[in-house]
């Protein structure tokens, strides 16, 4: 092993740079751990640490979420503001700043680093996207830009491995060498005015922070600010304002306007481009993706083959790992005893984990599907074409990306809302964020589509059953908000404001590591969690044994050879263990759904997680059957009748199979998510809220699916 | 219709007068010579370079509408903002 003597104190770095710059990826291939990568603005709404090692100094790196200014509007922005300028009690601040700059736009991002040169940090310009840059014309003077600015200028391309010692050596050499960045220009009546108030803030002060009280109108910074450090500012600021307003200065635009002018002046000498046109790629696919009639032609099309090709392509791959999940089985079978432990590892842990790790490719479909549709930049095509629907509801196009994450999973569905700044778009889009079908539904759309819808019917109607399941959702939470939106979170939205980043090919890693880590924590989940829950379950089921009359039911099963009068025990020892009982107990209630109690009981079991249910069925459908059955779940939800009785007719029919899944589609039936929306919303009205309308519906929509359709049969 | 929708951009060209950017039609490129409105909304626009005297083109039209500003893409929920974006078509 290399011998790394460790110096004092690491030396910290932020990362500042605006969405879909290559943040993420340089955070990456820095530091060598793995993120999530998203092609859309904003999809870093944590701030992610790490660190590495150069030439023996230790460099600590902050990625900060993407931004196009240093303004906050959010508190997303806030948060990165707050840990850049050190007004974070959690953070140090940085010892320097690191802003990377697409250079394809490279005006539009200095904007950002003009800013970051005000905070009275070292700053290092990275420049990414050099490459895409050259290939639309545009040449860049790295030499004579460093030059001019007079700080460290760098061209990289991340996930090459393009320029990283040159970056990580400027970085080293900071530590020794602080070379300032200049300072942008304004005019002299805003410089006076802004020393006056950097006077006022005493040690805390840097020119950006009194540049940004004397030109954020709205006084959501100076609040904050008066509050963190005790100051009284606003009489000063208003002051101010007022004489620059009357000087003829336009407040609103003043910054902008000279922070434009100044990095023209900068970039001019250094940088050439042609004409900005719209010819290229990008626009003319554009011309086709984001029209009108044709665009959202194409949505339907990539959704619908989406979920088409979940079904399909998944159908084989859950066979494989069903018969392991089998031959598994058996061979605990052969080893252990019959009794309390077997019926325990085979028919509770087995049958509880695996019937959800079947549905592994599944979720490694659907992430890959979502993921590539991220990086290749479709996404933000698809908020684009929706905002017009969303506007319909009182949101906007943002709110649209993290309702289709939710199809995924509603916790970084509701994670990223943050990115929408007006609180009641963001509020009512956690709210409804849980009525997407995320993937955790999935298994029972599969389980019922394939019981009960499949058979008899075109290759192609799984699949529109299931993109219909889904659709549920898509058109439900609109809804939903809408609902919300015109009673208690009445209130203009704040407009739609996106930039489209350009096409690109999905990058392998990027889609990969998604898939991956999706994967690993529905591996981890099914296996801590779900675990846990199914073993519950299973003995709430299992106890008591000993029915009131004191027949030992293990027992006299053991006894029988009669194969009905197995079934009738174990039907009667089912009945009368304590989730039975709590089943029967709720069973007038679900009896209008077209369910009976082993229903109710599978239902009532999936509160805290909803994926246990197939579990829980195959428990509540199959525990005690001859082990040695092999039996498919499916066949025996096909096959069960009412009270296992053989006279009764077939419990499930399409009706009651469809009502189930409206409930599963939208019931929140999901404790990671009502804890999301806790943390996010900081009450524990809101998740007691979301739970108890989404619960409401789900009951009378199930129960409008099954007597509406009953009519039809 | 499309008679009238030729004129209008004729005329557009011609008169030299200012319109909102909401009647700009897909595929022509215009200057901005006014943003005015909620300043908030005013100065994010700015901040992403759309302000007085920059040279855009609208690529898509509509209530929603994408517009190529510089090296950028951006789309505006053009109807939903409460801020008048005026400009200049240019041939
Ligand atoms: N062509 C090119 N693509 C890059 C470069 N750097 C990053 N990317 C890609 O740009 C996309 C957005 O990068 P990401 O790291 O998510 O940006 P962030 O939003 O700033 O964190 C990813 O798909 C990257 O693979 C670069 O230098 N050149
Ligand atoms: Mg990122």
């Amino acid at each position: 092993m290399h011998e790394i003597t460790a110096p004092l104190k690491s030396f910290r770095i932020a990362l500042l740079g605006n969405p879909n710059t290559g943040k993420t990826t340089l955070f990456n291939v820095l530091t060598g751990l793995n993120h999530r990568v998203g092609n859309y603005p904003g999809v870093t709404v944590e701030i992610k640490k790490g660190s590495f090692v150069h030439q023996s100094n230790a460099i600590e790196i902050l990625d900060i979420p993407g931004t196009y200014s240093l303004a906050p509007r959010s508190p997303d922005e806030l948060l990165s503001v707050e840990l850049v300028l050190g007004l974070n009690p959690l953070e140090k601040v940085p010892d320097a700043l690191l802003v990377i700059a697409d250079a394809s736009n490279l005006e539009r991002n200095l904007y950002l680093a003009t800013q970051a040169f005000e905070t009275g940090l070292p700053v290092i310009l990275a420049l990414s996207m050099v490459d895409l840059a050259t290939a639309s014309g545009v040449k860049i003077d790295f030499k004579a830009l460093s030059e001019k600015l007079g700080i460290p200028v760098i061209a990289i391309h991340a996930s090459k491995r393009k320029g990283l010692d040159e970056l990580k050596n400027a970085i080293v050499s900071l530590q020794t060498e602080k070379r300032m960045p200049p300072v942008p220009v304004f005019s002299q009546d805003v410089i006076s005015n802004r020393a006056k108030i950097l006077g006022l803030l005493g040690d805390k002060g840097s020119l950006f922070l009194a540049g940004r009280l004397l030109f954020e109108t709205d006084g959501f910074l100076a609040q904050q600010l008066e509050r963190k450090l005790s100051l009284s500012l606003t009489p000063a600021i208003l002051e101010s304002r007022e004489a620059l307003k009357s000087l003829g200065i336009n407040l609103v635009s003043i910054e902008a306007k000279s922070r434009y002018a100044w990095i023209r002046e900068m970039v001019q000498p250094c940088v050439s481009k042609p004409e900005s046109k719209v010819t290229g790629f990008t626009d003319r696919v554009d011309r086709i993706l984001t029209h009108k009639v044709f665009g959202m032609f194409f949505f339907f099309l990539i959704m619908f083959s989406m979920f088409t090709g979940l079904f399909v392509l998944a159908k084989p791959l859950m066979e494989w790992i069903g018969e392991a999940k089998n031959l598994v089985g058996q061979g605990l079978e052969s080893v252990l005893p019959d009794g309390m432990l077997r019926s325990l590892l085979v028919d509770g842990l087995l049958e509880g984990v695996g019937g959800v790790v079947v549905f592994l490719p599944q979720i490694v479909i659907l992430f890959g599907f979502l993921s590539v549709l991220e990086d290749c930049g479709y996404m933000a095509r698809a908020a684009f074409l929706m905002d017009r629907v969303m506007a319909k509801c009182g949101l906007s196009g943002k709110s649209f990306i993290p309702l289709l994450s939710s199809v995924a999973c509603a916790v970084p569905g509701v994670l990223a809302t943050r990115v929408i700044e007006d609180k009641r778009d963001r509020l009512a889009t956690i709210l409804v964020a849980p009525l997407m079908s995320c993937s955790a539904r999935l298994p029972v759309y599969v389980l019922f589509i394939g019981a009960f819808l499949t058979e008899g019917y075109g290759w192609w109607f799984p699949g529109l059953v299931l993109f219909l399941m889904y659709g549920i959702g898509f058109v439900t939470a609109p809804l939903a908000a809408m609902l919300f939106k015109s009673t208690i979170l009445k209130g203009k939205g704040a407009p739609f404001l996106m930039e489209l980043p350009v096409y690109k090919t999905p990058s392998f890693s990027v889609v990969f590591a998604r898939i991956y880590e999706a994967s690993f924590s529905f591996l981890k989940r099914a296996g801590t969690l779900i675990a846990a829950t199914m073993v519950l379950i299973w003995a709430v089921l299992y106890f008591p044994y000993v029915s009131s009359t004191g027949e030992n039911y293990p027992e006299r099963i053991a006894a029988t050879e009669n194969k009905e009068q197995q079934d009738a025990l174990l039907l009667e020892w089912k009945k009368n263990s304590y989730l039975g009982r709590a089943g029967r107990s709720i069973e007038p209630m679900v009896k209008p759904l077209g369910w009976d109690w082993r229903i109710g009981v599978a239902t009532l079991a999936s509160f805290p997680a909803r994926e246990v249910v197939v579990g829980t069925l195959s428990i509540v459908f199959g525990l005690g059957k001859d082990a040695q059955d092999e039996q498919q779940l499916l066949e025996i939800l096909q096959k069960a009748r009412w009270n296992d009785d053989p006279d009764q007719p077939l419990l499930f029919n399409v009706p009651s199979a469809l009502s189930l899944m409206v409930f599963f589609a939208l019931c929140c039936q999901c404790g990671s998510t009502l804890m999301v929306i806790r943390q996010e919303t900081g009450t524990w009205f809101w998740p007691a809220f979301t739970f108890i309308y989404m619960t409401g519906l789900a009951y009378i929509a199930a129960l409008l699916t099954f007597q509406v359709g009953m009519l039809f049969l | 219709m499309i008679v009238r929708r030729n004129l209008n951009k004729v005329w557009n060209c011609y008169s030299m007068n200012d319109i909102p950017l909401t009647m700009l039609e897909s595929g022509e490129w215009a200057e901005v010579t006014d943003v005015s409105g909620n300043p908030n909304i005013v100065s994010r626009l700015s901040e992403l370079g759309v302000m007085n005297g920059c040279k855009l083109c609208m690529l898509q039209q509509g209530q929603t509408c994408l517009l190529k500003v510089g090296e950028s893409r951006l789309s505006l929920g053009c109807l939903y903002s409460d801020c008048t974006i005026m400009v200049r078509p240019v041939v």
